[in-house]
């Protein structure tokens, strides 16, 4: 076939159906891709339950003889159990999912509709955090919250995560309130209801927003370390990145990754499993900042 | 009387966010920005985390790009390979390390274990305890992680531009190269744009990834700038000093973004 009438052709086909031999080669290459990368993730899975003979005994069907889980028990009984660690994680993902979601479902609702003065300059002043990341004020961070009596503490933690979530946050709500059309307000307004009743009526609309603004929430507290690690200095507090340091430096004498390949399977489930049902959202949020950009 | 909620609501956020900053204790005055001028690991930290961002970041964009190419178009199970890609992003920065760090055991790690099996190395690699390596290895395993979101976002751009643009360059007979580079490329200027910027910044302030994997190490060869404002910080007990690398920090912060910024602008407004 010539150049010329290859490229009649595949215009006037549908764009999706190519010739075989590049579907087969296209499917081959992204399955490899895919292959690559997700098999970390399985591995640690995988490794998490093996013994560590099995571990190091080479690729191949042994790697699933004699399965065990030996390395959770030995996870639940090192230091101060798995489960505490896990529920810090949880308390504090979700105290931050739920604090960023109504303050930022508010404020976007306040931005995008309500007049009020200097609403221009207080949108701007949001931006700002959002441009310095918190890594750069690290240590006045950790002053102020060190004066609030908020170290060592979950809820200080909650708070410092909602802080930083907030604009990404607030900016989503902010477009999904108003992309909603204002007849719906309006009709609100003509039936008497208050300025909170209207925004009652207006969540169904925003209900995607809202499924970002938590799974973004959600993913960043669970997994952040850094503001953890300075900021939570109990072990009965710590939450599972700062944890698994802890088992990584060998505190229980020689490190067994064994213990440790649970331990960051724990750590990575419930993202990967939040992820997958809330695919859509994740996507929406980039795509929100991506327009912006 | 409902307006003050939030307001009041982004008052105290903003607030939060803004806290006292330049602990300079003491009043030793400039004395700690003296001294970090003068300080060589920190003028190291600069070097090195500048030397890992701008490697990884033309990877990320290149990677990302042609990743984006096998997943841009609906076909069947793209959702599928799409979702792959980005699962390593949720996993989170310490996680991916352990993860990594699980790999690259000599005794039960798959990396070595597979390439002695294929017979390409006799020995365990010294993953970390080269410094070469080690950053090759922290390289390796953010590209896995991140390329997602870098994925998605070039996709989301290419997804943009005008169909019947490229179909029409299609009958003129550009080839498939020509297409991507003087259509599909300068059209998605703003994703790529984000891209690089999300990248560079992202890279920029590394710590997570080199505090678990390498501990700065070998030889503290591979200390990044958050990780000494954190070690002067927490573990030296300096927190004066600290605050004073971390202003140092933002205003390189500042000046990178800037200038990043500009150079995007300039090319889009030849355009």
């Amino acid at each position: 076939m010539s150049a010329y009438s290859a490229a009649r052709s595949s215009t006037l086909r549908p764009r999706s159906v190519r010739q075989p031999l590049n579907r087969a080669a296209h499917y081959t290459v992204a399955t490899i891709i895919a292959l690559l990368f997700l098999f970390p993730i399985a591995w640690t899975i995988l490794r998490s339950v093996q013994t560590l003979s099995v571990a190091g005994s080479g690729v191949g069907p042994q790697m699933f003889q004699g399965l065990t889980f030996d390395n959770y028990t030995a996870l639940q009984d090192s230091g101060v159990s798995l489960w505490t660690y896990t529920a810090n994680s949880a308390i504090v993902a979700l105290g931050t999912t739920a604090l960023t979601t109504v303050v930022a479902t508010l404020a976007g609702y306040g931005l995008a509709r309500l007049r009020f003065p200097g609403a221009g300059a207080v949108f701007v002043l949001l931006l700002v955090p959002f441009m310095v990341p918190f890594q750069g004020i690290l240590t006045p961070l950790f002053t102020l919250m060190n004066t609030l009596g908020l170290t060592d503490n979950l809820i200080g933690l909650v708070f410092v995560y909602t802080t930083f979530q907030l604009p990404f946050a607030i900016f989503v709500m902010r477009n999904a309130f108003s992309t909603v059309p204002k007849e719906l307000e309006e009709t609100g307004m003509i039936d008497g209801l208050s300025t909170f009743g209207i925004l009652r009526t207006l969540l169904p609309m925003v209900t995607p927003g809202m499924a970002t603004v938590a799974l973004y929430a959600f993913i960043f507290a669970w997994n952040d370390f850094l503001a953890a690690l300075i900021l939570i200095t109990s072990q009965n507090s710590f939450t599972l990145p700062v944890a698994l340091v802890n088992i990584q430096s060998g505190q229980f004498g020689q490190v067994d990754f064994g213990v440790l390949s649970a331990g960051a399977t724990v750590a990575t489930i419930p993202c990967l499993i939040a992820f997958l049902l809330l695919q859509r959202y994740y996507v929406n949020g980039l795509s929100a900042g991506a327009v912006k950009g | 009387m409902f307006f003050v909620a939030p307001m009041v609501l982004m008052f105290w956020m903003s607030l939060n966010n803004w806290p006292l900053l330049g602990a300079v204790q003491k009043f030793i005055g400039g004395a700690n920005y003296a001294e970090a001028v003068t300080d060589g690991t920190f003028w190291n930290s600069v070097l090195f985390t500048m030397k890992y961002t701008l490697i990884i970041t033309p990877i990320e964009l290149f990677l990302g790009y042609a990743l984006a190419l096998i997943v841009r178009r609906r076909f069947r199970g793209v959702a599928f390979f799409r979702a792959a890609y980005f699962a390593p992003v949720v996993v989170g920065f310490a996680s991916g390390a352990y993860i990594f760090l699980l790999l690259i055991q000599p005794e039960s790690g798959l990396f070595d274990q597979i390439l002695q099996e294929l017979g390409i190395t006799s020995a365990p690699l010294p993953w970390l305890t080269d410094s070469n390596f080690a950053l090759f290895t922290v390289v390796l395993m953010i590209t896995w992680k991140t390329l997602g979101t870098s994925i998605i976002l070039l996709m989301v751009g290419m997804q943009s531009v005008p169909e019947e643009i490229r179909e029409a360059s299609l009958m003129d007979g550009a080839s498939w190269f020509k297409r991507e580079w003087f259509i599909t490329l300068p059209l998605m200027r703003s994703s790529v744009a984000l891209v690089l910027m999300l990248n560079l910044t992202g890279s920029f302030l590394a710590f997570d990834q080199f505090f678990v994997m390498t501990h700065g190490g070998p030889n503290q060869s591979t200390v990044t700038i958050v990780m000494w404002i954190y070690t002067n910080a927490f573990v030296r007990y300096r927190l004066g000093y600290s605050a004073a690398l971390s202003i140092l920090l933002l205003v390189l912060l500042v000046i990178f973004t800037v200038a990043q910024i500009r150079a995007l602008r300039d090319r889009s407004e030849e355009s």
